[in-house]
């Protein structure tokens, strides 16, 4: 039982839902009063009219898109639609129904029942959701960091503002690129990074030379996967930092480290050396005397006299050593005086001949006469060559032909001196070349080099406003050349603020 | 007379070569191991020439020669040859201040050295 009072005061107590009986061919018979809330007519406008001229689209309509819901409502019981629905004012607005149907006593279908609300909140939803993805794309614009995502294919799918400073690209042309366009090595590298990825989900502090046009930078990229609501990868994510300068200064806090051990290394070995050498000169000095005072008593037995002068040469070859020895390590001060580099030469040749000999090595010189003088420090100059012969000579081990050619000559042009040191040892690829001179690089087997000894003849050579350079063949050999600028008057001056010596005409 | 000479050295190896050579040459030989032996030496002994080494324990040679320097009498301009295994300082003040006649350096030729003794003391009337 129920009273129709009943019915209607409740139908009228939802006053934000719209509540409208029609027959089955859309003709309106109850119209609560959420229903002229919702769409704009008051019951009486409504009851007896269209429900499909007063409330839907005219696409809706053309569709006759009620006849559907008649259809589902028969069929299944009822149905819900989301629809653009029609207010008296004209506009559409987003609204959900459902509908249902209405039987008689015999279980007739006799009218549909639509229970119907605006979805007033949509828009503000919309809004919400564009708010927060401008906040996250803010968030993502201003990052310091290169950020780059991908498809699950590699193809790029957004760049932020960090990234496209960093390849001088717009977003158009970098959008729908694969990714390996910016590695170094290529699809190769895009592999790896991908099967890092599958594997461990995500990749921290990783690094690797990113291509940009004929640009090579090292960066440091942290990815990660992205999914979806399923778990499935729909692509990935990189946040890319340009790491020159930290290189950089790496670089030069090694060499600078390299360099304090080797200042360190050559004090101490200086101080060893010079006492080693004052050790044996006191001995030296009385044999040479008591030689002396032999070679006098022999006058007359030129057989054991013979001897005697060949102990002298004995005596004089280890004076010349310890001359050299102590000469190459006083390298405590660095003095920088007008020299000439063919003395340089000399001196280190007069202390490497017999080994180089000793192991084979052909040693030709090629010494350009009346080359003019260099500012430089002589120690440190012997210490650079010393350093090239000793490499030159490692190269050539296990070489067949062994040959040391060295040579000087004046560039008139570039106004500078060069020394070249070439040996037909194994050679170098080209990116041994490239590293040749970092600090701690080295072709040696371990134990053989630490890889300093280059990374501080370039410096040294550096200090002098010099150049050192490489040229090689893989298998064939290796020549370095040291340009050092001709010494001009005026620079003495500067250099040590008094008199000049007159000396440096050639 | 035979012209003194006083070597001074803490390598007994040098100083007994030294000694032969010298005394070889005909000249009277006295020797020390230290520098304040030296000094006790050349106060008491009349020494034409000094043959002094620069490193010693505890007294240098540029001690020893300083030393003798101040002396207020004639004993203070005794012939001093500096001979180290050292090269020779290259500060000229302390040379000056030292003032020796000469610094060789070891190991030296004994002929070369027999020269330098003999110009050094050359201009000594005999």
């Amino acid at each position: 039982m129920h009273t129709p009072e009943l019915l209607n005061t409740l139908l009228d107590s939802a006053t934000h839902t719209a509540i409208v009986v029609t027959d089955l061919d859309g003709t309106i018979l109850e119209f609560n009063r959420g229903a002229a809330k919702v769409f704009g007519y008051t019951a009486d406008e409504a009851k007896g009219k269209s429900l499909t001229k007063l409330t839907y689209s005219e696409d809706d309509r053309n569709s006759h898109f009620f006849e559907y819901v008649v259809e589902q409502v028969k069929s299944v019981g009822w149905t819900e639609e989301r629809l653009l629905r029609l207010h008296k004012s004209g506009h559409l607005f987003p609204a959900i129904s459902t509908a249902t149907p209405l039987n008689d006593s015999n279980g007739k279908i006799r009218g549909i029942l639509e229970i119907t609300q605006d979805m007033p909140n949509l828009s503000s939803l919309e809004k919400e959701l564009r708010n927060s993805k401008n906040f996250l794309e803010n968030i993502l614009e201003s990052s310091i960091d290169a950020i780059i995502t991908t498809d699950h294919k590699g193809y790029i799918t957004y760049v932020n503002r960090a990234f496209r400073e960093l390849v001088g690209l717009r977003s158009s042309q970098i959008v729908g690129k694969h990714i390996s366009i910016f590695y170094k090595e290529g699809i190769d590298r895009a592999r790896q990074i991908m099967s890092k990825l599958r594997e461990f989900g995500h990749i921290r502090d990783y690094e690797f030379d990113m291509k940009i046009g004929d640009r090579i930078i090292p960066i440091r990229t942290s990815d990660t996967l992205l999914y979806d609501d399923c778990g499935e990868i729909v692509g990935t994510m990189g946040i890319f930092q340009d790491i020159t300068t930290r290189k950089r200064l790496l670089e030069e806090l090694s060499a600078t480290q390299a360099q304090l051990i080797q200042a360190v290394k050559m004090r101490a070995l200086g101080d060893l050396v010079a006492g080693v050498a004052h050790e044996i000169n006191n001995p030296l000095m009385a044999s040479d005397i008591i030689l002396h005072l032999l070679e006098e008593k022999l006058e007359n037995n030129p057989e054991m006299k013979k001897k005697v002068l060949l102990i002298k040469e004995c005596n004089r070859r280890i004076q010349d050593i310890v001359n050299k020895l102590r000469e190459f390590s006083r390298k405590a001060e660095v003095e920088f005086t007008d020299m000439d580099v063919n003395d340089a030469v000399r001196s280190v040749i007069a202390i490497t001949r017999q080994q180089l000999l000793n192991q084979g090595i052909e040693l030709k010189l090629a010494l350009g006469s009346g080359l003019p003088k260099v500012l430089g420090d002589k120690n440190q100059i012997e210490q650079v060559l010393m350093n090239l012969i000793s490499n030159a000579w490692d190269a050539m081990e296990g070489k067949h032909e062994k040959e040391l050619t060295i040579r000087t000559y004046l560039r008139q042009d570039e106004r500078q001196v060069k020394i070249g040191i070439r040996d037909t040892g194994i050679g170098m690829t080209e990116d041994q070349i490239e590293q040749i001179f970092n600090p701690f690089f080295t072709t040696k087997d371990s134990g053989k080099g630490v890889g300093l000894g280059l990374s501080i003849c370039y410096r040294i050579i550096e200090a002098h406003q010099g150049k050192i350079e490489v040229t090689s063949t893989l298998g064939t050999g290796t020549e370095f050349l040291v340009s050092l600028p001709v010494y001009r008057e005026k620079e003495k001056e500067k250099a040590d603020g008094h008199e000049l010596g007159g000396e440096n005409a050639a | 007379m035979p012209r003194r000479i006083l070597i001074v050295d803490d390598d007994i190896l040098v100083l007994d070569a030294l000694r032969e050579l010298l005394v070889a040459d005909d000249y009277e030989v006295l020797t020390a191991a230290r520098g304040q032996e030296a000094l006790d030496i050349l106060q008491r002994e009349h020494v034409d020439l000094v043959i002094l080494d620069l490193i010693m324990p505890k007294m240098t040679g540029l001690d020893v020669c300083k030393q003798v320097r101040t002396w207020k009498d004639e004993k203070s301009r005794v012939k001093i040859i500096m001979l180290s295994a050292k090269s020779e300082p290259g500060k000229q003040a302390i040379r000056e201040e030292a003032e020796y006649d000469l610094y060789l350096t070891k190991p030296i030729d004994p002929l070369k050295l027999k020269e330098l003794i003999h110009s050094t003391l050359g201009d000594l009337p005999q």
